[in-house]
């Protein structure tokens, strides 16, 4: 297994990434890093960027896509890009202090995060899924 | 093979099989396929099919979910896939029309013949390509306040009158006339507005091209030529969507349908595939928000063909007499409409789902344009880069069999890493090149991930719809430009 927490799935037509972690936060962290393999990112590192976030509590597979989705925007559309996460929960919330930097290039779009056939599997070193993403 | 052999199937014609609902106790309505049997067991090795299946689970399905042969796996419904629903007591789910709600083709024609501008050709594609904001994460040179984004969204391409950019023409050659009745801006989050804003007139990335092509066969002379196609003259296709402002706007009903689901008591065999009746508050909702979106695409591409003949017009005024483009249609191939179809003897009003999958209406069908009531609506299928794309007619066959629908493309079947693995983007463009075809790229990486070889066949996928009796050949397309983003 990849030591980064993730790896890319073949898929015909999408992509998909099989991520894992010892825990939820760590997963979701892994996550993040490789949707920022799959949009093949370059980061400026002259320029640091910094965010705060929130998401509902709710499904892991929820929660997840929800994370996804808000780290996608920031990337595509903010041009941030991180390589840290700070998770706190707060009022029934999670919320997330980012920090990274800007974005120099990237190399492909991810469309969305979606839902297929999303499942979260407990093993003996954590949690583990795979991510589906619309290109 | 995944889960799922062809002796599961029962043969109808050498086109046409059907997996009956007693494959899986779940299934409501059965799966039928259009394909040769060579291109089925092809679709065998991937989870096509068996997405179909899933699909078939859904509430209020009318008839069997229909797949096209240029189907291949996606995430929730096949690519390829046709789902028609009841609005009495059906559903719409927001996965069986995608996240690039209306992405869709636009062809146009014209009457420069390929000799005269074969000196022109590279000065062309360097125009095209500097006018036509393209690449991932691209804004274009259009900056809507909200308020003329929400007009846009209920206007479509309809929207352009204003702006100049339309002509009467170009409206009346598009599916709808390039507005969907019903959009409700109010349906909308504050982030798909904010992302609508600066993407208006953009081709994007991904498999999204504009490509200027020959006309190298024609099939149909009459079909041609009402269409405006004549052998040995130029056309151009426009393929784009409905870009970030669509994929936000299908997210954000993907995320909220997913506890409403549980509401309507719905057991699905994965969450792509959520819903909520037609008639009820995140069904209405999600219509209101789905038509800007396909609005938004319509005028998207109307934008887009304006700045293709704006390019046009630089290079080649005064060099050939006539280079203006002229529109031959428009149309969908992710998008959910309510459309008159006759089931059982019966005539009723039905939503009908299409993902991958385009609009194919046969002669004399309510809301195709007078020049084609006798001819059938044109059915685009592009290829793959550096193939042949064709120009059908819908039947009125496919009226019957298919809820007039059609295959959309050659369909991959090759993942994108697979693809980069097998073909060098560098060496590609050499290839294309040598073969006369002028390719403007922003990543070598990204032309490989579209390689010919990363797609079926497209002339394969035309005889099996054409063998079906879903469509008939009209004319054949050479590419000459191809411009990606």
């Amino acid at each position: 297994m990849s030591p980064h927490g993730y790896e890319e799935v073949e898929h015909t037509a999408d992509l998909a990434l099989h991520v894992w972690g010892e825990e939820f936060y760590s997963l979701l962290d892994h996550s993040a890093q490789g949707m920022y393999h799959l949009l093949g990112i370059t980061m400026n590192h002259t320029f640091p960027a910094e965010w705060t976030f929130k998401i509902e509590e709710g499904p892991k597979e929820c929660m997840l896509v929800d994370f996804l989705s808000e780290v996608l925007y920031l990337c595509v559309d903010k041009k941030c890009i991180f390589n840290e996460f700070i998770f706190s929960k707060f009022d029934g919330n999670l919320q997330i202090n980012a920090t990274g930097f800007r974005m120099e290039s990237m190399k492909r779009m991810i469309k969305a995060v979606t839902f297929h056939n999303l499942e979260f599997k407990e093993t003996e070193f954590g949690l583990e899924t795979t991510i589906v993403f619309d290109v | 093979m995944i889960g799922i052999s062809i002796n599961q199937f029962s043969k109808r014609s050498d086109f046409e099989w059907e997996i009956s609902t007693d494959y899986r106790s779940d299934m409501r309505v059965p799966v039928r396929v259009f394909a040769s049997i060579s291109l089925l067991i092809e679709a065998l090795k991937d989870k096509s099919i068996m997405q179909a299946v899933n699909v078939s689970t859904l509430p209020g399905l009318v008839s069997a979910v229909m797949v096209m042969p240029d189907m291949h796996q996606g995430y929730g419904f096949p690519i390829g896939g046709v789902a028609a629903t009841d609005p009495a007591n059906g559903v719409i789910s927001p996965g069986g029309i995608g996240y690039d709600i209306n992405c869709g083709i636009r062809l146009l024609s014209s009457q420069i013949s390929h000799e005269e501008i074969k000196d022109w050709v590279p000065d062309l594609a360097t125009m095209i390509n500097q006018i036509c904001p393209s690449g991932v994460g691209v804004s274009g040179d259009i900056l809507l306040s909200k308020t003329e984004l929400m007009e846009a969204c209920m206007k479509g391409a309809q929207w352009a009158k204003f702006t100049g950019y339309e002509t009467a023409r170009d409206i009346q050659f598009t599916e709808d006339n390039g507005c969907l009745e019903g959009a409700d801006p109010t349906k909308l989050s504050e982030r798909a507005l904010e992302r609508g804003r600066r993407q208006l007139g953009t081709l994007g990335g991904g498999n999204h091209f504009i490509e200027v092509d020959v006309i190298a066969n024609v099939f149909d002379d009459k079909a041609a030529q009402m269409m405006g196609l004549q052998k040995g003259a130029i056309a151009v296709q426009i393929h784009t969507g409905s870009r970030g402002f669509g994929h936000q706007i299908c997210s954000d009903y993907v995320r909220r349908l997913q506890s409403a689901v549980v509401g309507y008591g719905y057991k699905l065999p994965d969450k792509q595939l959520v819903c909520a009746p037609i008639d009820s508050p995140e069904g209405r909702d999600y219509l209101g928000a789905m038509r800007c979106g396909a609005n938004f695409a319509f005028l998207n591409r109307q934008l887009l063909a304006n700045k293709v003949r704006e390019a046009f017009e630089i290079v080649l005024a005064g060099k050939v007499d006539y280079w203006q483009l002229r529109q031959v249609y428009d149309l969908a191939h992710n998008i959910g409409k309510f459309e008159n179809h006759t089931v059982n003897g019966e005539k009723k009003r039905l939503c009908v789902h299409r993902k991958g999958a385009t609009r194919a209406f046969g002669p004399y069908s309510e809301g195709l344009p007078a020049a084609y009531q006798e001819i059938g609506q044109p059915v685009l299928v592009p290829g793959s880069m550096g193939t042949s794309s064709w120009v059908l007619a819908g039947t009125s066959f496919s009226m019957e069999r298919s809820f007039g629908s059609c295959c959309h493309g050659a369909g991959r079947v090759m993942s994108r890493s697979q693809a980069k693995r097998k073909v060098w983007g560098e060496d590609l463009h050499k290839q294309l090149l040598k073969e006369g075809i002028e390719i403007r790229a922003r990543s070598m990486a990204g032309l490989a991930e579209e390689a010919p070889q990363a797609y079926k066949n497209v002339d394969r996928v035309v005889e099996s719809v054409v063998g079906a009796g879903l469509a008939r050949k009209v004319a054949r397309l050479c590419p000459l430009i191809v411009i990606k983003g």
